[in-house]
């Protein structure tokens, strides 16, 4: 009897321990499957060279999220609409100032239907009156693992007020700029972050969440900053005459393509004839 | 971290932001790009004595900000990074007093130069072996900038060797840049060996 009473004790046990368990979610939207949902039939970039026009108005949109994804169990990837809305405006408030920008624009994401590709930028493009639109995609990586001590939890107590489930949160942002007449690609910029923390067992669900959209917030302020810097590379390029498909017409009509160099054409000259002086004075 | 974008020259210079004025000529878009424009400084200002260099670069503090108004009003860009203005005022200025003083194939081939590297940017190819495409405006500019910082530093070199002479009772101070007097060759170590 006293035997029967022990093993009950451990299956129950046993079961209990069960409450404790792994979680990993993965949120993730692809822009390649939004834009090209039919590899085979993607469309080409025009060839006519880009003119874009300052002031610009800009379009910002996160890409809708992918169906499925059987590895992990999927969070809901659609953000809430004020989250959305907020994260967009940390990128658009980083430009705002920009003598180059006249306006940045949130496109709200349910107005991009999931493989909906250029037909679809074309649209939001005409419905928003934007030429160029970024597209920032998503992919979030969530794991929560108790620790060996776990065990605690058993308490029931212990599940409310002892924080033993580790937890991470790993962010990574793409944001894509197109020139949508042309469909053509303009630039890119990641943005990365990454949470780690503890959470109490019946806190987890809520704990995940508010990191994931604390990472998502994190990771926007970091593509802002990236963003910035291959703006800046963009613009060395089209007056380089390294980008010759874009040209950027400035608001007084005239293309960019101007700056004060002096080269190596010249510096070189002035270097020999340094060195002439030194060695033969 | 302040964007360089706050220091390049743009037409908000005319709008409060007059720092602008004179920062715009001290950012650059990348390593190269400051790099040629140093040389073209640092080369011709090597080839003058230490006073004439600093009535340069003391005149520099002026005249960069009037090519900027200058550029602001004459050419139509939406911004303008980079030191070649004030590299090509530095260049013409050296060769001025080079030319003046017994360094005169220096001088000559200074002058030479700029005039080569005005002349084929005029002519639309000025973007050789550059990662930057210059606007020839800005040396133009520049230039005349370099006539003007010379005469400058010449009227004033004058006017205080004239006032030294009459003067003559008290000790004569040395002039900013006294061209004649100064043959601007390089510096060289005297020798003096004591039996």
């Amino acid at each position: 009897m006293s035997r029967r009473i022990v093993a009950g004790l451990f299956v129950g046990l046993a079961v209990l321990a069960g409450c404790s368990f792994s979680r990993q979610i993965h949120r993730r939207s692809n822009l390649m499957s939004y834009l090209y949902p039919r590899a085979a039939e993607a469309p080409q970039p025009s060839t006519e060279g880009v003119r874009l026009r300052l002031p610009m108005r800009i379009g910002i949109a996160f890409v809708p999220p992918e169906a499925t994804n059987g590895q992990f169990r999927m969070m809901n990837a659609d953000l809430p609409g004020t989250v959305e809305k907020r994260l967009l405006n940390v990128v658009r408030d980083a430009f705002r100032s920009r003598d180059w920008v006249s306006d940045i624009v949130v496109i709200p994401s349910n107005y991009l239907m999931p493989g909906g590709g250029f037909a679809n930028l074309d649209q939001l493009s005409r419905m928003f009156g934007v030429d160029v639109i970024a597209l920032v995609s998503v992919d979030q990586f969530q794991s929560s693992d108790p620790y060996p001590i776990s065990f605690l939890y058993l308490s029931i107590v212990g599940a409310y007020v002892l924080p033993l489930d580790h937890n991470d949160t790993r962010t990574l942002i793409d944001a894509a700029v197109f020139y949508v007449p042309a469909r053509r690609f303009l630039l890119r910029a990641p943005g990365q972050s990454q949470i780690t923390g503890h959470s109490t067992a019946v806190e987890v669900q809520q704990s995940m969440r508010e990191r994931s959209y604390k990472g998502l917030e994190m990771a926007m302020t970091d593509l802002s900053r990236n963003l910035s810097k291959e703006v800046d590379s963009f613009k060395k390029d089209i007056i380089g005459g390294e980008r010759n498909d874009v040209d950027v017409i400035n608001k007084q009509g005239t293309s960019i393509r101007t700056s004060g160099s002096i080269g190596w054409l010249w510096a070189l000259p002035l270097l020999l004839l340094a060195g002439l002086r030194r060695w033969w004075p | 971290m302040v964007a360089v974008n706050s220091f390049a020259l743009t037409t908000a210079a005319s709008h409060g932001e007059i720092w602008r004025l004179w920062s715009g000529h001290l950012v650059h878009y990348d390593l190269a790009h400051a790099l040629t424009n140093a040389l073209a400084i640092v080369i011709p200002l090597g080839f003058l004595d230490r006073r004439c260099r600093r009535a340069i670069l003391l005149s520099l503090t002026i005249i960069a900000p009037a090519m900027s108004v200058i550029l602001l009003a004459g050419a139509k860009f939406d911004e303008y990074r980079g030191a070649s203005g004030l590299a090509m005022a530095v260049w013409v200025a050296s060769a001025l007093m080079l030319l003046r003083g017994s360094d005169r194939a220096t001088g000559l081939a200074l002058l030479l130069l700029a005039i080569a590297k005005l002349g084929a940017e005029l002519a639309g190819v000025g973007h050789v072996w550059t990662a930057v495409a210059s606007l020839p405006l800005a040396h133009v500019i520049g230039a005349w900038a370099g006539v003007v910082v010379y005469l400058i530093v010449r009227t004033v070199s004058r006017g205080d060797a004239e006032g030294a002479e009459k003067n003559s009772a008290s000790p004569r101070e040395p002039a900013p840049c006294s061209i004649e007097a100064h043959p601007l060759k390089p510096r060289s170590i005297p020798l003096s060996i004591e039996a």
